[in-house]
């Protein structure tokens, strides 16, 4: 039982998610947009954040990231992404990503992730 | 000046003194003036040698002496060039050049002061300089040049006869350097301007180029159509994943629905993309002619207009008559201008736009800019603004190609676009295509 902060601009692939990981019995908080992610995560205090990269607003899911691990260097930070992973890993170069999901990722791999996350922590 | 024609000796000592204090105070007037008339060519002058060459001579005329110097501290700081002169033996000026440590000008720019010799023979601050002794100076003064650089030289007058420089004739050499080192400076000002245009045109072209391969590469359009297609895959994926743990668990009849037309739509997703890529890379028919650039935008701008709907954007067109005309193919270039118009009308973000589409020339190039008073591009985007499948419209329905199929069909047509924007007062982009050869 943790508090994940899924966000993700594809609304379809947050309503998956919310289910799924409900049933697995996590808190779920989400955002379609950059701006919003970071100010739901000042009062939702995530364990995890799982973030796409492209996002509905002009800055994306790598500027949560920053701005998340600038706040708690130890959040564990999942980035789930369309793009090929050699362009997922040049966007999210400069940062301490916990791992990176390239998309279409499924829900059971990712069940197995948020664990491992969540046992570091 | 006198009536009678000829010089009336002075009567006592005061009336001499009397004298002599108005004919300086006349020299001095004299001199003023010439320094203001140097100072106006300084003005009109274009480069810096005529009005060095105005200086030697007004100092010349004014002073009566026989020679005039400008030197040059050349690069290293050890010589000093003659760069102009007059009285000179023949040859020297422009070529002739001197020690530093052996000449008045040597000492000039070390002592950072005017030097007046009266005799150069009984002189013993400095050595007797080949250059003047060559001459048969005997008398001079020699002041600095001093820009904001540093020093830069010197100027000097000399006489072959022993002759008194007073402290006016000092000022009045000294206000014909100033005068030279407002020049210089204004030189070196344009010299760093021209530099940083030249540097800054040099930057536009490099940055231009690299876009153009970037946005040319397989790899950047790859990333876009895996990103495009993973997205809706991934939905679909998660989604009868999500569905086959509800039906393990016998429950939400109604969500499995739901999961299934979510399926449905999610794949037709991918194949509406599929036929976006292909549509997005096939040929382009080769077929332009020579065909007039108003044209082609008043039709793209009736076509744009049925598109926009219910968008609050007024599209306007400020068309240059007379423009030689471009070959090009006008299915091509009007859809590129559509996707152009049609962005500039949606950054208004729901706020009312105006758009406005101009046409003009540039040299031998038909230019069309198509500017909006939108909320203009962020800078942390400019970037990517013709990636393929880049759009911050997503959740509108964009697909990210508009941009990027402008782009690649305006350097098809051997054109550059290029945007200039300003967040919150809008932006414009700037075509620009050759004008068919010999016409503009």
């Amino acid at each position: 039982m943790a508090r994940i902060l899924v966000v993700e601009d594809e609304e379809n692939c947050v309503r998956a998610l919310e289910y799924f990981l409900t049933l697995a019995g996590h808190q779920v908080v989400s955002a379609p947009r950059a701006r919003e992610a970071i100010e739901l995560a000042a009062g939702f205090r995530p364990d995890v954040l799982l973030t796409d990269l492209f996002l509905a607003d002009e800055k994306g899911g790598a500027e949560v990231a920053r701005a998340l691990l600038t706040e708690d260097p130890d959040l564990p930070v999942i980035v789930m992404s369309g793009l090929p992973v050699p362009e997922i890993e040049r966007r999210t170069a400069d940062l301490a990503i916990f791992r990176v999901c390239p998309k279409p990722v499924r829900l059971s791999h990712l069940a197995e992730v948020i664990g491992e996350a969540l046992a570091t922590a | 000046m006198s009536n009678s024609g000829k010089a009336t000796a002075p009567r006592t000592e005061l009336e001499a003194e009397a004298l002599e204090a108005r004919r300086e105070a006349e020299a001095h007037a004299r001199q003023q003036e010439v320094v203001v008339r140097l100072g106006l060519s300084a003005i009109r002058a274009n480069g810096v040698q005529p009005v060095l060459e105005e200086a030697v001579r007004a100092a010349v005329d004014t002073l009566g002496v026989g020679f005039a110097k400008v030197l040059e501290l050349e690069p290293g700081g050890e010589r000093l060039l003659l760069r102009a002169g007059l009285g000179w033996k023949e040859g020297l000026v422009g070529s002739a050049q001197v020690p530093v440590g052996e000449t008045q000008g040597g000492y000039a720019l070390q002592a950072e002061e005017p030097i007046v010799v009266e005799d150069l023979a009984a002189e013993d601050r400095i050595p007797r300089p080949r250059l003047l002794t060559d001459h048969g100076v005997v008398s001079g003064m020699t002041v600095l040049i001093r820009t904001k650089e540093g020093p830069w030289g010197v100027l000097g007058v000399h006489s072959d006869t022993r002759r008194t420089f007073t402290r006016n004739d000092v000022n009045f050499l000294q206000a014909l350097a100033n005068v030279l080192t407002a020049v210089l400076d204004r030189q070196a000002i344009e010299r760093r301007l021209q530099h940083s245009q030249a540097e800054l045109a040099l930057k536009v072209a490099e940055e231009r180029l690299r876009r153009s391969e970037r946005l040319a590469s397989l790899g950047t359009l790859a990333a876009g159509i895996a990103h495009e297609i993973n997205n809706p895959v991934n939905t679909i994926l998660m989604t009868s994943e999500s569905a086959l743990m509800a039906l393990e668990a016998g429950r939400d009849g109604d969500r499995l629905r739901e999961d299934l037309s979510i399926v449905v739509q999610e794949a037709e997703r991918c194949g509406v993309m599929v036929q976006k890529v292909l549509e997005f890379v096939r040929d382009r028919r080769p077929e332009r002619k020579p065909d007039d650039v108003n044209e082609v935008v008043r039709s793209a701008m009736t076509m744009a207009q049925k598109t926009l709907g219910d968008l609050p954007a007024d599209v306007g067109a400020e068309l240059a008559a007379g423009l030689p005309p471009v070959s090009l193919n006008r299915a091509e270039v009007e859809q590129a201008l559509i996707h152009l118009i049609r962005n500039a009308a949606e950054s208004g973000r729901g706020e009312a736009v105006q758009v406005t589409v101009r046409t003009g020339t540039s040299g031998d190039r038909v230019l069309v800019a198509i500017e909006d008073t939108g909320q203009g591009v962020p800078v942390e985007v400019r970037d990517q603004i013709f990636d393929p499948f880049f759009t911050t419209r997503r959740e509108k329905g964009g697909t990210g190609l508009g941009l990027s199929l402008a782009h690649s069909i305006v350097t098809d047509h051997g054109g550059t676009i290029d945007l200039e924007s300003e967040p919150g007062r809008g932006s414009t982009f700037l075509i620009e295509l050759p004008a068919v050869a010999g016409t503009a």
